[in-house]
């Protein structure tokens, strides 16, 4: 059982080069905390939800200062439902590994692995299947882990449960009324009929238990940046392309190497990270100069990029030089062309077409406004990145735990299913049968974290007539 | 005449006399308010004590020192054991009774506890200071009797006059017409008001305002009870018409016979020596729906003059033909009331259509065609205070010292309605001496369960006991009922010199024969072990015995049958209780783990806004109580426990530790 009270840090930008560093606070002192390390233009502590400060970092003993930006959330409109503040540095193992200590000394505790999302879930933000299904998105290693995972998120395994969980309340309601209503003129199915409904179930949550494929700790989800100038849109297209699901986005805000990174759900069942490289085209203060590195690091090592441009603007030059800034950086990844705005300029297509034709790329139409050509861009990033699936494979991701607990619940139906097979009458079993069906009811809602509701009695009345 | 008690009990059904007894058993000087002594403990529905899970609530309150299970033994006429084909965990002991007996016997009870005074009239306001009770005003003469519905409509019949036991009541007889006003000063109240608070009756297109067939209700209370800051809502429930065991032809129905031997519910008695009578068993046809169905405008249920709810699993006979169309006929029960009665219950049939219907519906069923109605179904509104403004204790949130029990919480069947006067009554004598209240475990007895699930969940309908409702069925059993709960009722004080001997002397003998089971083995096997097996007796595990302790296995066999059969239970089951193991112990911890009621929930971090709501709303005891709250989740708890392992630091919770003691 993970602490939810006291005020936790990290750094959660990944080790190594990097562009730009985070280190990352939640807890009610998330802001007093940073505010000791950090001196903002305005106090840390007045700053209210989703806003940025631009400010200096001073470190002992030196001191050492450079800039920095803090970006707050406040309780509970963020991913731990708790206060969180994120510090963006300059990206240098030393720089975030100084912050870190200098905020531990200011009174926060490091985090745990993973005690983000645990905050997340128990704040009631995400449910178990669903916060596991975060950090495998994060750490997702190979396509069909990915499929899976994304699948879950969408709550797969939950479904999973629940269905299960449906069939033996039904099958568990028979059990009940059979000891409940002695002497009650109901007609029950037989225990042979019951028995090879649980068999089938049993068998069922094992095969999907047997074949499932073990998610593994670590793994890597392919890598989208969106490149642009300044006021293109990729801010609003990011959100509206992955906003389909906010707490998501917003868990992994929380929890990716990148906090202007979110998960792009693409079709088929596949993902990928899709983030916003800001600051890449040149601009004038210090920050943005240290961003601009780290913009230059994440489009060097994006899988693929996708060149937003302003189909509004008069002038498409600056978006050419922009292009060759990106190609001078990135050579293997596939790059698309992005013209937004179309909500704005329905005349636009043409200049793209013969720009796109110019920089022979793809090329999509889009309004984050409207959400047109959307899909289409997603079509076309998951065709470039082939993370198409080819065989619809059905196997799930599951985690260790879970497939423990799905094998348990598989157990306990063959065993109930055993205790039937030959009697009489399901009444000749039936307090050791309405175990073990509690049993499976209960481990498929350990799977979920969720306790399963089991509404027996309901289910029992609206069945049979009963009443002397 | 005596103005001053510890606590007075008002209501003198199955809830009032348990409560009324067991406070005055514990040293409390109680008064039992009741509108009418020779009513106490009256059967006002079916004839009958126990069946499944109601049956292991009476050998609870047995257990613990109560009454029921004297009562029902010493009164009844036809024993069964219900689910005896299924495992012992599920058996559930049933009687048919002797209602005028029954009655009797109890008041005969009553007058016998010193501590104990009857006194007859209407309670009709609670006294209150500074939240506390501190007395009740009660009302007499005037209007005593009911309002009966006009013509057409037998009235109430004859009813047997007891002495009254006060003075009070004396001082009724005396000056019938004039309304008199009392108040009598006390610590706690226990209400056990029943059907009667604003009692709305119901036949047909006829309604009139009653308490219970033939008497009349108690309309002032419930303002009383609103006052004091109770939210009162209203629920519904039926009855079955009786008739004349002389116009019924048994010959066109099924004789049902009861067990031979009988099984008693009582630990104090071994068996007991009745000669039983037969119910009957008949079902209703087509032809019998139809009338139904031709005059389904003019119930009451669906012309829209009840709109509260009644019970699912005790649907009126009319609500049975319109919700399962299909089928073509329904069992009834033909229950005689008594030895000396010709009063039979038509278990089965309740109804409240208009009376020229249920005429032609009762003489429509096989054996009933000449059958002459004593006393029509009918239905009843009444008002009842949702029961999560209890207390586990079940004393009321709002007033301190104030309890309720029975029908006036929620709950419906005279079991459940003892069970719970039992707990009110013990715990308002506990509260005077300054002790914790008594708060059973959901895995210590059905009577937990039940007030758990009251206090916890609520309620949308009378709740009725199933044994579903228990998660932990196999430890609660009908059989192990004094090893679950008379050391309880030991330490509270309501078990009698002679209960304790036999109990001792039962626990010593289980004791001994399960060391003698386990000590020996055949084959890498205990005898324990092979009393796992459903077919194995106590006798064949002997055998594996060497021939002394089978010798002395058999003395206790004989000398202790029903302990040590118990026993045997408890082996036949011992495999699975020990997979639940782990569960119980979380559980447990769980429980012990305690809330503040002043806990303020919108201060404790990171909780949702719903799980604030939702506790706020029901004020858990305990971490364990707070994860039944409906829409609690497993996160919500971890969230409550840290806060709790935290000690609310911060200084946002209140005061968690003042008051602890007092619940």
């Amino acid at each position: 059982m993970f602490q939810t009270e006291d005020t936790i840090v990290a750094i959660s930008s990944p080790s190594g080069a990097a562009a730009r560093g985070i280190v990352r606070l939640s807890g009610d002192y998330a802001a007093p905390v940073a505010a000791q390390v950090f001196r903002g233009d305005v106090p840390l502590d007045r700053v209210g939800g989703f806003r940025m400060v631009d400010g200096l970092v001073s470190l002992p003993p030196g001191p050492m200062v450079f800039p920095a930006r803090a970006q707050v959330f406040r309780a509970p409109r963020s991913y731990t439902r708790q206060d969180v503040v994120e510090l963006h540095v300059p990206g240098s193992v030393e720089v975030t590994t100084a912050v870190l200590a200098a905020l531990i000394d200011a009174g926060a505790r490091q985090a745990l692995p993973g005690e983000f999302t645990a905050r997340a879930f128990f704040s009631g933000r995400l449910d178990l299947s669903r916060a596991e299904a975060v950090a495998d998105v994060i750490d997702a290693a190979d396509d069909a882990m990915l499929r899976s995972a994304s699948a879950a998120l969408g709550g797969r395994v939950h479904r999973l449960c629940e269905s299960a969980a449906a069939r033996l309340t039904e099958m568990l309601a028979t059990v009940e009324a059979s000891i409940d209503l002695a002497g009650e003129d109901i007609r029950l199915e037989s225990p042979a009929e019951l028995s090879s409904r649980l068999q089938e179930l049993s068998g069922c949550l094992h095969r999907v238990a047997a074949e499932a494929v073990d998610v593994p700790e670590t793994g890597e989800l392919p890598h989208i940046v969106l490149a642009g100038r300044p006021n293109v849109g990729k801010s609003s297209l990011l959100n509206t392309l992955t906003g389909t699901d906010r707490a998501i986005v917003s868990a992994l805000a929380g929890t990716t190497r990148d906090v202007l990174s979110a998960t792009l759900v693409l079709g088929g069942g596949a993902a990928a990270v899709l983030s916003d490289a800001a600051g890449f085209a040149p601009a004038g203060d210090d920050l943005s100069a240290a961003m601009t590195s780290a913009a230059r690091a994440a489009v060097a090592r994006a899988d693929a990029v996708v060149l937003v441009v302003d189909l509004s603007a008069e002038d498409f030059r600056p978006d050419l030089e922009l292009y060759h800034e990106v190609r001078a950086v990135n050579r293997r990844s596939p790059v698309l062309l992005a013209g937004n705005k179309t909500d704005l300029v329905g005349a636009g297509r043409s200049r793209l077409e013969s720009l796109a034709a110019e920089l022979g790329v793809p090329a999509v139409a889009t309004s984050a406004v409207n959400g047109e050509g959307l899909a289409a861009l997603k079509q076309h990033l998951s065709d470039a990145l082939h993370l198409t699936p080819t065989d619809g494979s059905e196997h799930m991701a599951l985690h260790v735990r879970q497939k423990r607990r799905l094998l348990d619940a598989a157990s306990a139906a063959a065993r109930a299913a055993g205790l039937l097979s030959d009697r009489g009458e399901v009444a000749d079993s039936a307090e050791l049968v309405a175990v073990e069906l509690r049993e499976g009811l209960w481990r498929l809602g350990e799977i979920s974290g969720e306790v399963v509701t089991e509404d027996v009695l309901g289910n029992i009345f609206s069945r049979f007539c009963v009443g002397k | 005449m005596r103005r001053k008690f510890d606590i007075v009990v008002i209501g003198g059904g199955h809830a009032g006399v348990e409560a009324a007894r067991a406070a005055a058993r514990m040293g409390a000087a109680t008064a039992l308010v009741t509108l009418a002594p020779e009513t106490i403990a009256r059967m006002a529905c079916n004839p009958a004590v126990g069946g499944v899970g109601k049956g292991q609530i009476v050998r609870e309150i047995d257990a613990l020192g109560g009454l029921m299970g004297l009562a029902a033994d010493a009164t009844a006429i036809q024993f069964r054991m219900l689910n005896r084909s299924k495992g012992p965990a599920v058996w559930g002991p049933r009687c048919q009774s002797d209602r005028h007996a029954y009655s009797a016997w109890v008041r005969k009870a009553l007058a016998d506890e010193p501590n104990l005074t009857i006194v007859a009239a209407e309670a009709t306001e609670l006294l209150t200071e500074n939240g506390r009770i501190v007395g009740v005003r009660v009302e007499t003469g005037g209007d005593a009797g009911a309002s009966s519905p006009a013509g057409g409509v037998e009235g109430p019949p004859g009813q047997e006059s007891a002495p009254l036991d006060s003075e009070l009541g004396r001082a009724e007889k005396a000056s019938q017409a004039v309304r008199r006003q009392a108040d009598l000063r006390c610590d706690a109240v226990v209400v056990t008001a029943g059907t009667f608070l604003s009692g709305l009756m119901h036949i047909g297109e006829k309604r009139w305002s009653g308490g219970r067939y033939g008497e009349r209700p108690a309309n002032k209370l419930s303002d009383s009870l609103r006052a004091a800051g109770l939210r009162l809502e209203r629920l519904k429930t039926d009855t079955c018409p009786r008739i004349a065991a002389e116009s019924i032809d048994i010959s066109r129905c099924t004789a049902q016979q009861g067990d031979e031997p009988p099984t008693p519910f009582s630990f104090l008695n071994d068996t007991v020596d009745i000669e039983q009578v037969h119910c009957y068993l008949t079902e209703t046809n087509e032809a019998v729906h139809e009338i139904v169905r031709d005059n389904i405008h003019r119930s009451p249920q669906f012309s829209g003059r009840i709109e509260t709810f009644g019970p699912r699993y005790c649907p009126s006979f009319e609500i049975k033909i319109v919700r399962f169309p299909d089928k073509p006929s329904h069992q009834v029960f033909l229950e005689p009331e008594g030895r000396d009665t010709n009063w039979v219950y038509a278990n089965g049939i309740t109804t409240s259509l208009p009376v020229d219907v249920q005429e032609r519906m009762v003489r429509g069923i096989a054996g009933l065609e000449n059958a002459r109605v004593l006393r029509w179904g009918y239905a009843i509104e009444y008002d009842f205070a949702p029961p999560t403004q209890l207390r586990a204790s079940l004393e009321t949130r709002q007033i301190r010292g104030l309890y309720l029990a029975g029908q006036v919480s929620g709950t419906t069947g005279y079991e459940e309605a003892a069970a719970q006067g039992l707990i009110a009554g013990i715990n308002a004598a506990l509260a005077l001496r300054g002790d914790d209240p008594l708060v059973l475990r959901r895995d210590q007895a059905y009577i937990g369960v039940m007030i758990d699930d009251l206090v916890t969940k609520g309620v949308t309908e009378p709740y009725r006991m199933f044994t579903s409702r228990a998660e932990h069925r196999l430890l609660l059993r009908a059989d192990n009922a004094d090893r679950r709960l008379t050391p309880v009722g030991l330490e509270v004080g309501l078990v009698d010199e002679r209960r304790r001997r036999r109990y001792q002397t039962a626990v010593g003998a289980v004791e001994r024969a399960e060391t003698l089971l386990k000590s020996a083995r055949s084959g890498g096997k205990t005898p324990w072990k092979l009393l796992c097996r459903p077919e194995m007796t106590l006798a064949k595990a002997a055998e594996a015995l060497p021939p002394a302790a089978a010798e002395e296995l058999a003395r206790l066999r004989e000398e202790h049958p029903g302990p040590l059969e118990s026993l045997r239970v408890d082996a036949r089951y011992s495999g699975y209780v020990e997979r639940q193991e782990a569960e119980l112990r979380r559980m447990r911890e769980l429980e012990s783990r305690r809330l503040s009621e002043t806990l303020d929930y919108h201060n404790v971090p990171h909780l949702r806004h719903e799980a604030r709501e939702k506790l706020s709303a029901v004020r858990p005891r305990s971490l364990g109580q707070a994860l039944r709250v409906s829409g609690i989740t497993p996160a919500d708890i971890t969230v409550l426990a840290i806060h709790l392992s935290a000690g609310g630091k911060r200084g946002n919770v209140g005061s968690e530790t003042g008051n602890m003691g007092k619940m």
